[in-house]
């Protein structure tokens, strides 16, 4: 056996971001927090812009003299309802770029991006290729004057591509170059940038389990709302109609698509492509930049393992399969472990009933000897309430968890037993801590919603209820059992709540 | 209609992967879940995050509407923008080869029964066109001498010139060469006049095919 695992505390940067977010818990609960479901509502938004988009295509006139007018008399005539429809594709399309890059930006500062996570973070990167590509060519479709610079600039970059023979400009170097047929391709590409963004979302989650795709109800409506409330506050409108005969003048610009575009003042279309390539494939192999050691994957005891399952429902990164098995024993499966996938999270751990998988740098059985120390410790300890505490590592950063021994200063009363995470809490842990001398197990989970291994939280709930196996035992005292969520930087509310709960406990009898 | 069929295309696979996960999720909240009850909405929780949702994307109002203008006011453009084919490299006359050919095929196929269309022979006669090479001077200085080279991957097709230049506004001797018979050859067209132009405006020399001369426009 190797080293004993090592937690360490979450960065400066991570800590800041957490305590800019967790307010928004004290308004709403962590429950409906925006912050935790920024994939969700990305692809909440997506719904929205294909259903908006689809509305707006049945007017839409595919052609160079109809396109502008189409799409301005439904706007007009239509305004309560064509018209609110254009600024739900608007706004919903500019809250896709803010709510995906605040996605990535989160997955980044909270170090949800390396190892087992490099396809989502790939995958992620090519997702955003694929929605500004689509942004710009919706704004050309309008074909008003914004639509007119942002198609000449655009068109400008495509030809210094140098494979790309044909110049695009041409079209738009007088009206009667202008054909048909370029809005039906730009149309279709347009659409398209749809079709593709549902292929690369499914490639996003593949590696994640029962990833959560739609927002909370209440989030979902929310969204509706507040696009309905922009949509009134200023509707999307069209500008004046292109006009090939003069040079674009000053246009509304929509920054989160066309930041790009003002470059080529500068620069070449060619040198500005070169950049923006780098720039993708520096953000592309972020993941592997930096030093990051990988904890060792989980282990399974083949001899224990029963094939029952549970683990690999409950490991979050699909990184847990069954195969037949290979040993002979009765039992039709086995479970195996793509070391690749596997985050060391103990989740496993946490669901297998049959001591037959552990992390290599923190079995099962060192935990238990852990528990078995500290409870006699605290048995020495004479008078006054006894509390076992089982923390999450990612939660807030207290005495136990640091120095590894499992003391808490100034609260001798307390013994802790950290945990890459809260869902690795074995059933059978817990009964062993709430022994017979010890009046309570606070239980100090990381933010509700913020599992850093996505679901850990939830499965521990999940047992603690009775509803996921294996389940706590039904015997054991719940009243005695407490539970708090609490992110890294709510260190002084853990110290708050724990001796509070010590306080609610009543004396052994 | 083509468009409706592609789009079509498109939408099907998204209502059957969406109709798949849907189905996929009620069978999971069947295993394991909390026995779910259809809560009733949360108003108030949903006034909060409606608020919250609001500031999130409010940003976009501003950032989708700030005036930029990527040229100067003061400026106005002179583009070079047309399509055209220079002439074939070498002269072959393709419709006399047909010809020949397919007169010997008839005759041979009388003799024999039994010929083989000669296709290399025709695939010989060079179908490579030269480039198209255009000079422009204004007021006298020159702004473009570039060659633009035939496309197609036989490099039998046309040549696309598209250029724009930022000029001062006022009025400006033009003058214009094109040739498209090869290197070493004189100009085949040519232009000199004089273009007004007014801040922001944008005229065009072009290749007009019907008239078969260089004009500004
Ligand atoms: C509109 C675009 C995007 C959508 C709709 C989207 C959606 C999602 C969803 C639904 C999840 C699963 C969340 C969960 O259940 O835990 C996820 C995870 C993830 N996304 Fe995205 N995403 C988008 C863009 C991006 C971008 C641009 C990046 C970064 C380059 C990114 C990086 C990640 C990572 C690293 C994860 C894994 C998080 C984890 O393992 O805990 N995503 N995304
Ligand atoms: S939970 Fe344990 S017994 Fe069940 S399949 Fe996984 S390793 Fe085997
Ligand atoms: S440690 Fe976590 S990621 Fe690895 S197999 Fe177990 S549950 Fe899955």
């Amino acid at each position: 056996m190797g080293e004993k695992r090592e937690f360490s505390r979450a960065g400066f940067a991570e800590r800041a971001w957490l305590a800019i977010e967790g307010p928004v818990n004290g308004i709403v609960s962590s429950e409906y927090n925006p912050f935790y479901y920024l994939g969700a509502i990305s692809i909440f938004f997506l719904w929205i812009i294909l259903v908006t988009g689809v509305y707006l295509f049945l007017f839409y006139d595919i052609s160079a003299r109809g396109a502008y007018l189409s799409v301005q008399s439904l706007t007009v005539t239509q305004w309560y309802l064509g018209g609110v429809m254009r600024s739900f594709h608007r706004y919903a399309s500019d809250g896709l770029i803010i709510t995906m890059l605040l996605h990535a930006f989160r997955c980044f500062i909270t170090g949800r991006y390396r190892h087992w996570r490099w396809l989502a973070w790939v995958s992620g990167a090519a997702m955003a290729w694929v929605i500004w590509i689509g942004g710009i060519f919706g704004y050309w479709m309008v074909w008003d004057e914004r639509g007119k610079l942002i198609a000449t600039l655009s068109a400008r970059m495509l030809e210094s591509i140098p494979i790309f023979g044909l110049p695009l400009s041409l079209n738009f170097a007088r009206a009667g170059n202008l054909t048909d047929q370029l809005f039906y391709i730009v149309l279709f590409i347009h659409f398209s940038t749809a079709f593709f963004l549902f292929i690369l979302i499914m490639l996003h989650i593949t590696r994640i389990t029962k990833a959560v795709i739609n927002p909370p109800r209440v989030v979902a409506y929310g969204m509706i709302l507040a696009l309905l409330a922009l949509s009134f506050m200023k509707p999307a409108i069209s500008g004046s109609p292109a006009d090939l005969k003069r040079l674009s003048e000053a246009v509304p610009f929509d920054w989160l698509f066309m930041f790009i575009f003002p470059f080529l003042n500068w620069v070449s279309g060619r040198a500005l492509w070169g950049f923006i390539v780098a720039a993708t494939l520096i953000f592309a192999v972020v993941p592997w930049l930096g030093r990051a050691r990988r904890k060792p994957p989980a282990k399974v005891t083949l001899e224990n393992c029963t094939g029952c399952e549970l683990c690999m429902e409950d490991c979050p990164y699909q990184a847990i399969t069954m195969r037949k098995r290979t040993d002979g024993m009765p039992y039709p499966l086995e479970a195996v472990v793509v070391d690749k996938r596997c985050a060391s999270c103990g989740l496993c751990v946490g669901a297998c009933d049959y001591k037959a998988i552990n992390l290599p740098d923190l079995p099962e059985e060192s935990v238990k000897d852990d528990i078995r120390r500290l409870v006699a410790e605290l048995k020495d300890k004479g008078e006054g309430r006894k509390v076992m505490v089982f923390a999450c590592a990612k939660g807030p950063w207290i005495d136990g968890i640091k120095d590894g021994k499992g003391g808490l200063n100034g609260y001798d009363w307390a013994r802790v037993v950290a945990l890459p995470c809260i869902g690795m809490l074995q059933p059978s842990m817990l009964s062993m801590a709430l022994d017979k001398d010890i009046d309570g197990v606070f239980i100090a989970s990381c933010a509700h919603g913020d599992c850093h291994f996505r679901r850990g939280n939830d499965w521990l709930s999940g047992r603690l209820a009775g509803f996921r196996p294996p389940v706590v035992k039904k015997s054991l005292d719940r009243s005695r059992i407490g539970l708090q969520y609490l992110s890294a930087v709510e260190g002084d509310a853990f110290i708050k709540e724990l001796t509070a709960f010590r306080e609610g406990l009543k004396a052994r009898s | 209609m083509w468009v409706a069929g592609v789009l079509l295309a498109f939408i099907l696979p998204v209502i059957y992967i969406a109709i798949k996960e849907w189905r996929s999720r009620k069978a999971s909240e069947k295993d394991g879940g909390p026995p779910r009850k259809k809560e009733p909405l949360n108003w108030s929780a949903l006034a909060r995050v409606s608020v919250i949702l609001f500031v999130l994307i409010l940003p976009s109002v501003w950032l989708s509407d700030i005036s930029y203008s990527f040229y100067r006011k003061e400026d106005a453009a002179l583009k070079v923008a047309f399509k055209l084919s220079g002439s074939r490299v070498a002269d072959c006359e393709e419709a006399d080869l047909i010809k020949k050919e397919g007169e010997r095929y008839r005759r041979e196929l009388k003799d024999t029964r039994q010929v083989k269309m000669s296709m290399s022979k025709l695939g010989r006669c060079p179908r490579e066109r030269n480039p198209v090479t255009v000079e422009l001077y204004m007021d006298g200085k020159k702004l473009l001498d570039k060659s633009y080279a035939p496309t197609g991957l036989k490099k039998d097709m046309a040549s696309y010139v598209f250029e724009e230049f930022l000029i001062e506004p006022g009025t400006h001797r033009v003058e214009a060469k094109l040739y498209r018979s090869g290197a070493g050859k004189p100009a085949d067209f040519s232009l000199d006049g004089t273009v007004g132009s007014k801040p922001g405006e944008i005229r065009v020399v072009r290749f007009d095919e019907k008239e078969g001369a260089l004009l500004i426009e």
